[in-house]
């Protein structure tokens, strides 16, 4: 049976949650502000006083639910009101259902499955409610219903597993090159086209470059929110996840690892053609990179998720919960895109022509 | 007495009148009673003489201007060009102190015509104009119309003379065109400005679609915000690019020429080389302009 962590307030006992603005842990109940750290360390005093009671109740549950009703899923017991929860296995964060206390499922961010670093969200419900407006204007051919009629069934501030991989290229490439030189006598306009062969090598490093670990997470919406700014980057702590949800990876990284090679690779051979100067034209012949000193670190990475639903048809957008780069397609109104193509189509060709028939006039 | 002073009068009257008559020197000058028309050949009739004459006269006062038309069946071992500007010359034609006029001669005997042009008249006729004038007349004189033909060329005379006055005499740069020639052009240039405007409209259109094109397309790529990222730019370490090896060696070269295209504003040199009237001096010693041909 999992355990359940949740943070109590060492002032009035509330369930405290981190708070984006501030970037502390704050208690709803009676507003006394906690550093990450400090709470951590009070917390691990506490638990120690509580053992023996948690131990009670642990074998209570065990007699309760059957393996079978569990595919997949966990029972968890609220340290607060008592209720009992079921998540999946890869929730890591989410809020008792009933009594909303932000709840932290232990086991998933335990052992191997502990994440290196977070980023703490920096941005709000409402910034993010914000955000999703403003994506919403100036899109011409959005619509004009969806605004008003879009219904956002849920907002969630979402800790998304990310891999982030690391690593030193050793990369060698080759490159043609053409030079163009003009001049003309009499008779002739001359054009000399002169070619070359260019070879570079050596090293360029990146750094924790992303990808997305979670199988929920469509990889094309979470490489759209990047970049993120790792300046932010905290060494794990269980309580930046308070009041948010967090999953825990279902995507390991050898599976991820490609991604990013395809990446790194594309960037490097940029970077070496970015090298050469002095051309009319450069093309890519061929290009060996290989990856030396690799690493990768378990991160988890803030993120706002909106769906929404209009006319039977659901909607995703994403936001990047540090930066706040708001994503996610919208729908096309075939109708304004004609009105629109016809509209421009007509006025410039009868505008035109109206111009050139008066200069015609007025000229003859 | 009464009638002594009558005479009187009138006399003082008539010496009053007379004047401006006798004292009008430049009037001397260009001797108006001769014949303009010397038809020595007789290719005219009487009355077709008669006309020519008048419509001649009606332009001299008009324009103080010499016209005269000279027809002949033998022009005695001169060339048209001696026999013309000798008849100008020596039979003291012309109008004012340079003797400005034109002579138009038809010689039967080698069916030759030839304009010979002195004094102001060598501006009027440039060598263009005689070339045009030609042109207009010699289909008559072929069909031997004479009479139509000189008609025409004191059309043609009239038209140089107006244009001249206003400073733009008929040259290769301000072509003469008859009134069936500027129908024409006129024709030609209205289907011309016809085709260039509906040309102008359809392109007005073609930019119209195009600019739609572009517009609906930008505005259909607002809507679409989720993509993959083609590289990993963002997360290169600055600075940690370090070059260990690189040189650039040369291959091989090639060359290709292009006709280069007749420049049209080049000729401008030519034509300006061109264009006025050329001059010779006759027997008697005079400046004339002049050109001619068969018929």
């Amino acid at each position: 049976m999992a355990t359940l962590l949740e943070y109590k307030c060492p002032c009035c006992g509330g369930a405290v949650s981190f708070d984006s603005g501030q970037q502390k842990m704050v208690c709803p109940y009676c507003d006394a502000e906690f550093d990450v750290e400090e709470l951590k360390k009070s917390q691990v005093e506490n638990e120690k006083l509580n053992r023996p009671e948690r131990h009670e109740w642990e074998d209570k549950t065990d007699n309760m639910w059957s393996t079978e009703d569990l595919n997949g899923m966990n029972v968890y017991v609220c340290n607060s009101c008592g209720g009992e929860l079921i998540a999946e296995e890869i929730t890591g964060a989410t809020a008792c259902p009933y009594c909303d206390s932000p709840v932290i499922l232990k086991s998933s961010f335990s052992g191997d499955l502990r994440p290196d670093y977070v980023i703490p969200f920096k941005l709000d419900k409402k910034a993010a409610k914000e955000a999703m407006f403003n994506h919403l204007k100036g899109k011409k051919l959005l619509p004009k219903l969806f605004k008003d009629e879009n219904h956002i069934d849920e907002i969630k501030g979402l800790y998304v597993p990310f891999w982030l991989f690391s690593s030193d290229t050793d990369s060698k490439h080759i490159f043609h090159g053409t030079k163009v030189r003009r001049w003309s006598d009499r008779n002739y306009d001359y054009t000399e086209t002169s070619h070359y062969n260019i070879y570079r090598e050596g090293r360029l490093r990146f750094e924790n470059v992303p990808v997305d670990g979670s199988k929920k997470m469509p990889d094309d919406m979470m490489e759209s929110i990047e970049p993120f700014n790792y300046k932010d980057m905290k060494d794990f702590n269980t309580g930046y996840l308070s009041g948010y949800l967090a999953d825990k990876y279902d995507v390991d990284q050898k599976s991820s690892i490609g991604r990013a090679n395809n990446r790194i690779k594309n960037s490097t051979i940029d970077a070496f053609r970015k090298t050469v100067h002095g051309y009319a034209t450069v093309t890519t012949e061929s290009s060996n990179v290989n990856f030396l000193n690799n690493s990768c670190r378990y991160a988890l990475l803030p993120v706002w998720i909106l769906n929404t639903t209009w006319k039977d048809q659901k909607f995703m957008f994403a936001m990047n919960g540090q930066t706040g780069k708001f994503i996610g397609n919208l729908p096309m109104d075939k109708g304004l895109f004609w009105k629109w193509f016809l509209g421009i189509f007509a006025s410039v060709g009868i505008g035109l022509s109206v111009i050139i028939a008066l200069i015609v006039l007025l000229w003859l | 007495m009464k009638s002594l002073n009558k005479i009187l009068f009138v006399g003082i009257i008539l010496l009053l009148l007379m004047p401006p008559l006798s004292l009008n020197v430049s009037a001397e000058l260009f001797d108006k009673t001769q014949p303009r028309v010397v038809d020595n050949a007789d290719l005219l009739t009487d009355s077709e003489e008669e006309s020519l004459e008048s419509q001649i006269k009606t332009l001299i006062d008009k324009y103080d201007f010499d016209i005269v038309i000279v027809t002949a069946d033998t022009i005695g071992g001169k060339t048209p060009m001696e026999y013309a500007d000798d008849y100008y010359d020596y039979e003291g034609y012309g109008a004012g102190v340079e003797r400005d006029g034109v002579l138009l001669l038809i010689s039967m005997a080698d069916r030759d015509w030839w304009i010979s042009t002195r004094g102001y008249g060598i501006t009027v006729f440039t060598d263009y104009g005689i070339d045009k004038a030609g042109e207009i007349f010699v289909s008559y004189l072929s069909s031997a119309e004479y009479s139509q033909g000189f008609e025409k060329f004191l059309n043609v005379t009239e038209d140089y003379l107006t244009a001249a006055k206003q400073g733009k005499p008929y040259d290769i740069n301000n072509v003469y065109l008859t009134k069936e020639e500027a129908e024409k052009e006129r024709i030609r240039l209205e289907k011309e400005n016809k085709e260039q405007l509906y040309g102008a409209i359809i392109g007005s259109f073609v930019i119209g679609l195009v600019a739609a094109l572009i517009t609906v397309l930008v505005f259909k790529s607002q809507l679409k915000s989720v993509r993959f990222q083609g590289g990993a730019a963002n997360y290169e370490v600055a600075g940690s690019l370090n070059l260990t090896r690189s040189n650039e060696v040369f291959l091989y070269k090639n060359v290709s020429r292009r006709r280069r295209e007749e420049s049209s504003s080049g000729g401008g040199g030519s034509s300006s080389g061109g264009g006025g009237s050329s001059t010779h001096t006759s027997s008697s010693g005079a400046t004339h302009g002049g050109g001619g041909g068969k018929f």
